[in-house]
């Protein structure tokens, strides 16, 4: 990718694929899906969730599962306002960036 | 390094933090090596050493990540956790770190060339050398071994240990000492401490005297006298911080004295023995109040007046022999 972007995108697209899972997701399978979008590193993650658990966007809560336990990570309502607010800041934005550069003469 | 030696590793490196976030971030990082699965062997290549990874748990904890990441080229990154070496680059500016560890250029422009140390923080830095830091909050060049320089200010240091310019400017010589504490001063010799607590509006003419000095021998005996005047100090501050003490026991003493004796005799109707007990402790605390008491008139009523001429009359000693000279 060619574009530098800020930290405000990734919260966005975090909560995005947190939010897809109503009953929450857990750190490994956030990464995942993430980086199947944008490359991240496998470990850059664990602050920006931390970000968002400290900014109550996330949640978090324990599950037992293979004799251990998950910490899953789940959406809250004031991370559903942020993400609504993001989605609609970014298709403002984005939309502005493809008119301009449709109407660019190659 | 097999997983869990990593992460005990990883743990170790943190014991002194708060142990339930540290706790929680191991938890983190443990588990999603554990996600992984096959790919663990993969995720933990990426991960890097455990020293790369405590430093970003330990920034999360400090509360110094928030506009750490940005995306790049290859996608988001944290500059300040990109191996090798995990160094604190150019954040909010730019920096280079060509040496290892530590941190070049935070929100400056900094420029770190040898072990260790951190260049420019804050401002411009250069650290030519081994060790320590140099411009936090100001500019700096260092350039041997240890000390910092220019911190809050400008600094320069160019020999080994001790640091030159901290919240002024700053000018280190020789070996050891630090100059320009709180303002100006210069040090062209050894040890000492030259120019405690200077006018921030002379720093620049400092400077230039600094280095004016430098060939002669202006700055070294600058020093002594700076350095013999910061010792007094340190010791007026010292003596302040004792009678500020004293007068604060005698005044928990009594209160704390008359509340213990206050409860005893209340206990008493409830438990005679218990309730005497506590009487007794209470006077015992209340006869220490008073010894405070006694010291503190002695201090404050005839030690503080007596010290205070003391200064002020050594002070004017002082003035006067110069205007004599002069």
């Amino acid at each position: 990718m060619v574009f530098n972007t800020g930290t405000a995108l990734l919260d966005a697209i975090v909560l995005a694929v947190v939010s897809k899972d109503t009953m929450g997701t857990y750190g490994y399978r956030i990464t995942q899906d993430v980086r199947r979008v944008i490359e991240i590193s496998e470990s850059t993650l664990y602050p920006v969730l931390r970000r968002l658990q400290k900014d109550e966007c996330l949640e978090t809560y324990d599950l037992a599962f293979d004799g251990r336990n998950r910490r899953y990570y789940r959406i809250t309502e004031k991370g559903r306002i942020q993400l609504n607010l993001y989605k609609s800041e970014w298709s403002s934005y984005s939309g502005k960036i493809t008119r301009i550069f449709e109407e660019a003469q190659i | 390094m097999n997983r869990e030696e990593f992460m005990k590793r990883v743990e170790y490196l943190l014991s002194d933090l708060p142990e339930e976030e540290v706790r929680d971030a191991v938890d983190y990082y443990r588990d999603y090596l554990e996600e992984a699965g096959s790919e663990a062997d993969e995720a933990m290549r990426e991960f890097g050493s455990p020293e790369r990874i405590a430093s970003i748990i330990r920034s999360d904890v400090q509360g110094n990540l928030e506009d750490g990441g940005e995306f790049t080229d290859t996608g988001y990154t944290d500059e300040r956790f990109r191996e090798p070496n995990y160094q604190l680059v150019g954040r909010g500016g730019s920096g280079e770190n060509t040496g290892n560890g530590s941190s070049a250029g935070r929100a400056g422009v900094g420029e770190n060339r040898g072990n260790g140390g951190s260049a420019g923080q804050g401002g411009a830095g250069w650290n030519g050398g081994y060790d320590g830091g140099a411009g936090q909050y100001g500019s700096g060049w260092n350039g041997e071994n240890g000390g910092s320089a220019g911190q809050g200010g400008a600094g320069w240091n160019g020999g080994n240990g001790g640091s030159a310019g901290q919240g002024g400017a700053g000018w280190n010589g020789g070996n050891g000492g630090n100059a320009g504490q709180g303002g100006a001063g210069g040090n062209g010799g050894n040890g000492g401490a030259p120019g405690q607590n200077g006018s921030g509006a002379t720093k620049i003419l400092w400077i230039v005297l600094a280095v004016i000095g430098l060939t002669s021998l202006i700055p070294a005996l600058l020093g002594v006298a700076s350095g013999a005047f910061g010792i007094l100090v340190a010791v007026l501050v010292l003596l302040f911080v004792f009678f500020l003490l004293t007068g604060i026991l005698t005044l928990a003493f009594l209160v704390a004295g008359v509340a213990t004796v206050a409860a005893g005799i209340a206990a008493v109707f409830v438990s005679p023995l218990d309730g005497v007990m506590c009487v007794g402790v209470g006077l015992i605390i209340l006869a220490l109040g008073l010894v405070g008491i006694v010291l503190s008139v002695l201090i404050y009523g005839r030690l503080m007046p007596w010290l205070f001429r003391g200064v002020i009359d050594g002070l004017n000693g002082m003035l006067h022999r110069k205007e004599r000279t002069a």
